[in-house]
């Protein structure tokens, strides 16, 4: 039986290792395109969010190329995502298509996981899985790695066209390694290879942060390639917002998202689930460390990052950081954000110019 | 730190939106027990609309922002806001995040506003520890808080009763029980029978949803709610919609099911632009049900367009009136 997942940015190749290792049929998803976004749309609920409307075009597009097995993520909560698999499910079967969607890993069913992966790999065993969940957990960080390192070094070096092919080169590489064990020097290289390229010796870019929802963050097309832009501007970009930074926060217990609880809690005494209080924490420790501007991104009407604005209303002003605030859904026109976009990296040099 | 002294007591608000449908018997009786002068907002009205439209977010939902009107409303005529922040009212069940944030939202919205925010989160503490603990922020006298919840609980089982029993809506019950103003309701009707399913907060608000239920009686339709299912149904029905988290959008799902089972005309479901939960679970219910009896989805907005809901309003009720002819 064929499987498939939704796309987010490039995690892709982390997906492929991790159902390839579990011996299952495994495709992504055709990446995602105009008509990825309008055939969502045109299927979804009236006002749902962004991200609902790409994962279902994803798994439209999958079905259209025979995935059976239509995997999800998101648990049991007060955001949507818990909710998507089962009204994606309906929806799918309500246009024809003959399958199913799971949840990709509910701890509390861990039973109902088993069973599917028997369903789709007869031979499944434990040491599959772990090597499995080894391999995706190791491309995951390598990939989270060289993005981060590009980020960080982008307006200082000079030959760009040189950055962006060595990127596409070591993508390429993590894609086809199979050893958990390669990763590491293959990243180290790459590290090596980045600082050994030509810098601008006294140049101080504009130094934006990016915080909001996780899906609009991380898929580069949900956010008109926001990055992208920015990296033209000759931005240095930071995003602490990462798979292997949920991931991570997940494995130590949550302590990661307490510490921001704490960090936000002169602005947001309580949890406002999902990661409203981390945009806001998150916020605040770039106003403290010098950072220029802050991004917030989100889909249209999400609810805890709503609640998350309240508050950085007020940690704009008593910080004095410039917030620039995004809302992204179907209707979005690209050219509204690239203008808004330079306008606000207009007026932070400006303000740099001044202070 | 709340003061209060002998002779005056410190004012209390509470707004009359949102959780105020569900809740208030039970708060309003806990915190006079405890020695509050309880002030309440009045029902939505232009001036509150407004005030929220332009204090709120942009993009929160319509509830929230009458919410924010009905604080803007109460600020000066209280010491201090009840706003409890609700992360859930049932084991390993969840409400919209928006009810995690409430406290915080106005707090930031209000900066100059005392918030009093009891944290009821049943996944975590049990009813009574949250009230006791709040409670011991103002008294030291342990068995004065004891009585206080029993009298709020007693207070809350009459306002529920009220609402099954009588078939009141939830306002009416308030003003029974605080005026004794009684209402007469017809029984055994023998026009169209529909169900009006929606939040309490959209649903008894006569002013956000546009007076609806009233049209809606003109129209001699017998209206049904969530409160008039049986406490048994309701819980049968909600078994197997257990993967609806969000619980009351489960009640009213479960509501809805209960409803399609009993050979009434039609049901309503309204919601408010942009709510999160029902985005989803009325696309599910109306794939589910669609195909059985005839539904209706209202969004309400702020921008109050009467001629296109009445319009819609009529012709879903003409409709069914043709077709229950037909037959």
């Amino acid at each position: 039986m064929k499987c498939s997942f939704p796309h987010m940015g490039n995690y892709y190749i982390a997906f492929e290792a991790l159902f390839k290792t579990l011996g299952m049929d495994f495709f992504p998803p055709p990446p995602i395109t105009k008509r990825t976004v309008e055939l969502g749309a045109r299927f979804s609920p009236e006002f749902v969010c962004l991200p609902f409307k790409i994962t279902l075009g994803n798994l439209i597009e999958a079905s259209e190329q025979g995935a059976e097995i239509l995997f999800q993520t998101g648990g049991r909560g007060a955001c949507r995502l818990g909710f998507y698999l089962d009204i994606q499910e309906k929806i799918l079967q309500d246009i024809g298509f003959d399958v199913q969607v799971v949840r990709l890993f509910d701890p509390t069913d861990i039973a109902y996981n088993w069973q599917i992966l028997k369903k789709l790999n007869p031979e499944i065993t434990i040491k599959k899985i772990v090597k499995a969940i080894r391999i995706a957990l190791a491309k995951i960080e390598a990939i989270d790695t060289v993005e981060d390192s590009i980020r960080r070094k982008w307006p200082y070096i000079m030959d760009k066209s040189e950055v962006e092919r060595l990127y596409r080169v070591t993508l390429d590489k993590i894609s086809q390694i199979d050893n958990p064990g390669d990763l590491k020097p293959l990243v180290k290289q790459f590290k090596k290879t980045l600082s050994t390229l030509d810098t601008h010796l006294n140049k101080s870019p504009i130094k934006i942060g990016i915080i909001g929802e996780l899906y609009v963050v991380m898929e580069p097309y949900s956010n008109f390639e926001l990055e992208k832009q920015l990296r033209e501007m000759d931005v240095e970009v930071i995003r602490p917002l990462n798979l292997s930074h949920i991931l991570k926060d997940t494995l130590y217990l949550r302590l990661p998202h307490r510490r921001h609880m704490r960090i936000a809690s002169p602005y947001l005494k309580f949890d406002c689930c999902s990661h409203a209080n981390d945009s806001v924490a998150e916020a605040i420790v770039f106003a403290k460390n010098g950072v220029d501007g802050v991004i917030h991104v989100k889909p249209h009407a999400c609810m805890p990052e709503v609640t998350a604005m309240s508050a950085l209303y007020r940690v704009s002003k008593d910080y004095n950081i410039p917030i620039l605030f995004f809302s992204f859904d179907e209707h979005t026109s690209s050219l509204g954000v690239r203008t808004r976009l330079e306008a606000f990296v207009e007026l932070l040099k400006r303000r740099k110019r001044c202070i | 730190m709340i003061q209060r002294t002998k002779s005056s007591f410190a004012r209390i608000g509470i707004p009359q939106a949102l959780l105020y449908y569900k809740y208030y018997p039970f708060w309003k009786t806990f915190l006079e027990r405890l020695g509050f002068q309880v002030v309440v907002s009045p029902a939505t009205n232009r001036e509150i609309f407004y005030d929220g439209i332009n204090i709120c977010m942009d993009e929160a939902c319509f509830p929230v922002k009458v919410f924010c009107g009905h604080i803007a409303a109460l600020k000066d005529k209280a010491d201090c806001i009840f706003i409890p922040r609700i992360a859930s009212v049932e084991k390993r069940g969840f409400l919209c995040s928006k009810f995690s944030g409430l406290p915080d939202i106005v707090r930031n919205l209000f900066p100059d506003c005392h918030v009093l925010s009891p944290n009821i989160d049943l996944n975590q503490d049990s009813l009574f520890k949250t009230f006791f603990t709040f409670g011991l922020q103002f008294t030291r006298n342990p068995i004065r808080i004891l009585s206080a919840l029993r009298a709020a609980q007693d207070r809350q089982e009459k306002f529920l009763n009220l609402m099954h029993e009588k078939r009141l809506t939830p306002p009416e019950a308030i003003e029974f029980l605080e005026q004794g103003k009684q209402f007469s309701k017809v029984f055994g009707f023998q026009g169209i029978k529909i169900a009006i399913l929606g939040h309490p907060y959209n649903l008894y608000d006569d002013f956000i949803n546009l007076d609806m239920l009233k049209r809606l009686k003109d129209m001699h339709v017998e209206i049904l709610t969530l409160e008039m299912v049986p406490e048994k149904r309701l819980i049968e029905e909600s078994r197997p919609l257990w993967n609806i988290y969000w619980t009351y959008d489960r009640e009213l799902a479960a509501a809805a099911m209960y409803f399609s089972k009993q050979g009434i005309d039609g049901i309503i479901f309204i919601v408010s632009f942009p709510c999160g939960p029902d985005s989803l679970v009325i696309d599910y219910l109306t794939r589910k049900l669609g195909q059985r009896i005839p539904i209706l989805n209202l969004v309400i907005d702020e921008h109050r367009g009467d001629a296109g809901f009445l319009t819609r309003l009529e012709s879903f009720v003409d409709l069914i009136r043709r077709k229950k002819h037909e037959v």
